[in-house]
């Protein structure tokens, strides 16, 4: 299982609620999970985990890798974590701010590159809840089987 | 909002619960929102309050300004949806008339028990009709 986590931008509240609810997935299936790219290294991935406002300075730099890997990426299953990332927070009228993962998409799909993935999960909260993750996470792996098979 | 957080009623600071009994649609709240998630759109004949849950950071400023306390700390805080449009909070109420020419004022008819309520004896009026008072008043002091 391929694991891609996507800091966009943010103040790493998420990021560490995060953490918390995959300790609490790991306790719970009881199997560990594979350290995740920081950046987009490969053409397909499992799950993606997103957070952040999507800045343009963050853009740029998955630009940078998609233009790496020749344009094309499978993102998986998606899931948005945060208020920043679901709707651009308290920046989501700023000016180096694309304003959540929608717009962020949008971005990225309007300078061509070819994006697909199977389903989208927005978690709302400033910053999320460690059990909001965990039942994301758990719901996740449960409807999928696969996904837990793929791991040792 | 401080205040229950002091005496500990509340432990966990939830997304605004609106009541549309109690919402006279003045728009303290969406005024006072850091991040526009809070909108009091004012069509013709109707009020509708829409409440973005994908971009509330759970302040509860909104709650600290409601002049009427139809805005209520919740208990829920997460919600989770798989399409943005299933995280919008969207409550219509229907506008008060002016007491005199009948007319849609900006405010839901839960002004007018919220006016009795504060024993104020305001009529509702709308701007026209309160204009028209005063232009009255100009013309006979530029008569006299």
């Amino acid at each position: 299982m391929k694991i891609l986590y996507l800091n966009l931008g943010g103040c790493n509240g998420c990021d560490i609620e995060l953490l918390a609810g995959v300790v609490r997935v790991v306790e719970k299936i009881g199997r560990e999970l594979p350290s995740p790219d920081h950046g987009i290294r490969s053409r397909s991935y499992d799950i993606t985990i997103v957070t952040g406002p999507g800045t343009l300075g963050n853009l740029c730099r998955i630009v940078r890798d998609l233009e790496r890997i020749g344009g094309e990426v499978d993102l998986g299953h998606v899931i948005v974590l945060g208020s920043c990332a679901c709707g651009g927070g308290i920046w989501y009228d700023s000016y180096m701010v694309c304003g959540g993962w929608d717009m962020f998409l949008r971005e990225l799909i309007s300078r061509g590159f070819r994006i697909r993935y199977r389903s989208v999960t927005y978690v709302t909260g400033c910053p999320v809840r460690p059990e909001d993750v965990e039942k994301v996470l758990v719901q996740l792996l449960h409807s999928y089987p696969n996904l837990i098979s793929s791991l040792t | 909002m401080y205040r229950q957080a002091r005496k500990g009623e509340k432990m966990v600071r939830g997304y605004p619960v609106h009541d549309p009994e109690r919402c006279i649609g003045c728009g303290a709240c969406s005024n006072v929102c850091p991040t526009d998630s809070i909108n009091v759109d004012r069509k013709e004949n109707k009020i509708v309050w829409i409440h973005n849950v994908a971009r509330c950071i759970r302040c509860c400023y909104c709650v600290d300004n409601c002049p009427t306390g139809a805005l209520s700390v919740g208990d829920e805080y997460s919600m989770i949806a798989d399409s943005l449009d299933k995280l919008f909070i969207v409550h219509e109420l229907d506008s008060a008339r002016c007491t005199s020419c009948r007319d849609y004022v900006p405010y839901s008819i839960n002004v007018i028990s919220y006016l009795s309520d504060k024993a104020l004896k305001v009529d509702l009026k709308c701007e026209r009709c309160r204009l028209g008072n005063v232009l009255k008043v100009i013309e006979k002091v530029r008569k006299l």
